[in-house]
């Protein structure tokens, strides 16, 4: 049976994730989803959802960014002028 | 170096500050787009987001004398957008602060075990549907939990960006980073108890 209780290990997976967790941290943690299934599918979860969060940008980023660009530089001139 | 590294090195500081314009062609040019995918992701309107990188690149411009290059440029462009982004959704009341709801207070028994049924077992989900789940949970999210999802797993910016963006502590960036993550896996995996 797992020690630790595993509301209180899931709050160690961002930490565990970003590599700021410590080694004795690590070793906890990932000796507790050894013997845990359920932690074990919360993590993995945690970490497939976090990786698809990575790639929501570049689909989404515009290319048509000129008239935007052109409409500051037209509205920078304008405030020059005054 | 990459070469957005590069091109962000070589910026011409000095004709940003003497309102040279090809310097301001090139300084949008490079971070433009990525100011305008936040600020459309923040904001859920595309025309609306045009509007306010807008008002924060003309900002940019006016302030560009008390740039004192501690932060990168992106960084404090970022900022200035991000400012102005969230006085846009004030102004309209559609800021949406952080939850107190824990998406994950029903997880738990009293004992801190897993409850009954929690986590939710997984449908296979190929790659292409759970990147549109995951596009369609973040924009459901708390703007402060978005602000950060969005700079950190999407923009790719470090710990230390994201704190001079935000003004906030690393102390304080952790928990919400962590808080967003929980609210986005929830939203994702377990729709109906999220925050």
């Amino acid at each position: 049976m797992p020690f630790r209780k595993c509301n209180n290990v899931i709050e160690e997976v961002s930490a565990i994730i970003d590599g700021e967790a410590g080694a004795i941290a690590c070793a906890r943690f990932f000796g507790h989803l050894a013997m845990c299934d359920q932690c074990t599918r919360y993590f993995e979860q945690f970490k497939e959802v976090r990786a698809a969060a990575a790639h929501v940008g570049p689909e989404d980023l515009p290319t048509d960014f000129d008239h935007v660009m052109e409409d500051v530089l037209a509205r920078i001139a304008e405030e020059s002028k005054g | 170096m990459t070469r957005a590294a590069a091109a962000a090195a070589a910026l011409d500081i000095e004709g940003l500050k003497a309102g040279d314009s090809g310097a301001w062609r090139e300084v949008m040019s490079l971070h433009g787009p990525s100011l305008l995918g936040y600020a459309t992701r923040m904001l859920g309107s595309r025309t609306t987001a045009e509007e306010v990188v807008q008002d924060a690149l003309v900002k940019a411009y006016k302030a560009i004398d008390r740039f004192d290059g501690r932060a990168s440029l992106k960084t404090w462009m970022i900022r200035i957008v991000h400012n102005r982004a969230i006085d846009e959704l004030r102004r309209n009341k559609r800021y949406v602060d952080l939850p107190d709801d824990d998406p994950e207070a029903s997880y738990f028994d009293g004992r801190g075990k897993w409850a009954e049924g929690f986590p939710t077992p997984e449908k296979h989900i190929d790659a292409k549907r759970r990147l549109a789940q995951v596009r369609e949970a973040m924009d459901g999210l708390a703007h402060s939990h978005r602000e950060v999802l969005l700079l950190k797993e999407v923009h790719g910016l470090s710990t230390d960006q994201i704190c001079e963006a935000l003004e906030i502590s690393p102390g304080n960036l952790r928990i919400r980073i962590h808080r967003a993550r929980k609210a986005l896996r929830a939203a994702v995996v377990d729709p109906g108890t999220e925050a």
